[in-house]
């Protein structure tokens, strides 16, 4: 009831900013933040919930894992609003609002069914919550990055596109190395564990590891260019599309290890 | 970019699998896709190349940045990425020593089975357990071993689990698997036969000879019963028996 809520909420965030993006003022609405921050708070509720009715941390499903990487698309996209006030880009705001939709609405399909379920044994670690939840902070920070590329990418004034290459620069270095952390360092320890292998090239670990090497492409030509290369904002986008298919798309295409996660 | 291919590629295909499998009846798909090896792509010449060139490439710019950084005064150094550099560079060293140095084996064993480890110690099945959801998903599994080395006990009744490996003497011991194969128990006074038959054996003696074919599927809910088929002078027989599991 409580995701329901916050789905609501974020189309209400949506056609708010929306129709803000069509007037003719500069500001970004006032209400965003707080409709964020209270879906975020309800989606964070949902997780806590479902944690407690199967005794253990409720992210271990398709369907969690996309109420979790929308709730925190939405903490940060609130975050970013309050942080820059009247100068917060209105369409960065939508853009990142339509994206936590986006995860919403993926969550209500077929392909991600909301039983609450108890883990399998092979989920029953504590390395779970960590390789899990610093993997999605990075990668719905990642989401973010990925607007403000575009952004950056269709941007004809100057000023915008460098104020769009900083906001893009931000958010993948601050989720990169949460990324790597997450994926690639706690993911092997756990597999180490549960496997006897710190890594297997299952598809799920190969993907990570490709879409790790776009963002690692990013931030090294980001250094050598200085801004400079049209290829920055397209890693960025590629990068985060790798993301998508190494979270989706290995899921439902690719047999391996992951074939729960 | 040649990377980031391989890397694609494996990750598109089933690895350490038979590739020549993928193409059946068809001989010049399957020489190609044999000459490509994509079911070893990353123990392949190409990508291990590849990866050596990165590391060397790695090891060199990240000495040449630290340099780079402790020439700067104090205030204005950054050593984050060092720290990410130093931490891959440890990652591809551990991970080449390991592929140098592990070796591992695989045991299925049933309960009450042993296994001869490369050193020679035994490892024992006491007992395996299962438990399942209501809905028919596994909820735990744990194998209870020992291990045996030079005539002592050394390791007694360890719960073995997922998540939970136990390390001794240079082994690293995992559960990583579980099947179910039916056992018929075989009692007679005055027979000459083994304890027990698996599934899909047949067991031939004196008196005729006993086929286990599969689970029973009239079975009521909750109960386990096995069909057999059994020949013998009287005639063919059906025969019905327990089951036990076993762990790997």
């Amino acid at each position: 009831m409580t995701a329901i809520i916050a789905f609501w909420i974020i189309v209400a965030a949506l056609v708010i900013q929306g129709a803000f993006l069509v007037l003719k003022t500069r500001k970004p609405d006032p209400l965003t933040p707080w409709l964020l921050i209270a879906a975020g708070a309800l989606l964070l509720a949902t997780t806590v919930a479902r944690s407690v009715a199967i005794s253990f941390v409720a992210i271990t499903g398709v369907y969690e894992s996309l109420i979790v990487l929308a709730g925190i698309a939405s903490f940060a996209l609130a975050a970013y609003r309050l942080r820059k006030g009247a100068d917060a880009s209105r369409a960065f705001l939508f853009g990142g609002t339509f994206i936590a939709f986006l995860f919403m609405a993926l969550s209500s399909s077929p392909l991600a069914p909301s039983g609450i379920k108890p883990p399998v044994p092979a989920l029953r670690s504590a390395w779970l919550v960590l390789h899990v939840a610093c993997t999605f902070i990075g990668e719905a920070l990642f989401a973010c990055g990925f607007v403000a590329a575009l952004l950056q990418l269709f941007s004809r004034d100057g000023e915008r596109r460098a104020s769009f290459d900083r906001l893009t620069y931000t958010l993948v270095a601050i989720g990169y190395p949460l990324f790597t952390a997450g994926a690639l360092v706690f993911g092997a320890i756990w597999a180490e564990a549960a496997w006897g292998r710190w890594w297997s090239w299952d598809p799920k670990e190969t993907w990570a590891l490709v879409t790790w090497l776009a963002y690692t492409a990013y931030l090294h030509l980001r250094l050598i260019k200085r801004r400079q290369s049209p290829w920055l904002p397209l890693l960025v986008v590629a990068g985060f599309l790798l993301a998508l298919f190494t979270f989706l798309g290995v899921n439902f295409l690719l047999p391996g290890l992951h074939s729960y996660a | 970019m040649e990377s980031l291919r391989k890397c694609g590629l494996g990750g598109l295909v089933p690895q350490r699998g038979d590739s020549s499998l993928v193409a059946p009846g068809h001989p010049v798909v399957a020489r190609i896709v044999a000459w490509i090896s994509p079911a070893s792509v990353f123990t392949g010449p190409a990508f291990l190349l590849v990866a050596a060139l990165f590391s060397v490439n790695l090891t060199l710019c990240s000495f040449h940045r630290l340099t780079t950084q402790l020439a700067l005064p104090r205030a204005e150094r950054r050593h984050g990425p060092d720290l990410l550099h130093v931490g891959l560079i440890v990652l591809i060293v551990g991970a080449a020593w390991s592929a140098r140095s592990a070796t591992e084996n695989r045991y299925t064993l049933a309960e009450g089975e042993k296994a001869s480890l490369p050193g020679g110690e035994i490892l024992t099945l006491r007992v395996f357990s299962f438990e399942r959801y209501p809905d028919g998903r596994p909820k735990s599994w744990s194998s209870r071993i020992d291990l045996d080395s030079k005539g002592a006990r050394r390791i007694s009744d360890f719960d073995l689990r997922v998540n939970r490996p136990i390390r001794f003497g240079g082994y690293a011991l995992y559960q990583t698997g579980y099947d179910e194969t039916p056992v018929v128990a075989l009692r007679g006074s005055g027979l000459d036969l083994p304890e027990t038959l698996l599934q899909g054996s047949r067991l031939t003696g004196e008196l005729g000879s006993i086929v286990f074919m599969a689970p029973d599927p009239d079975a009521e809910p909750g109960t386990r019963r096995f069909v057999f088929l059994a020949d013998a002078e009287g005639g063919r027989k059906v025969v019905r028996g327990g089951h036990r599991r076993s762990g790997r």
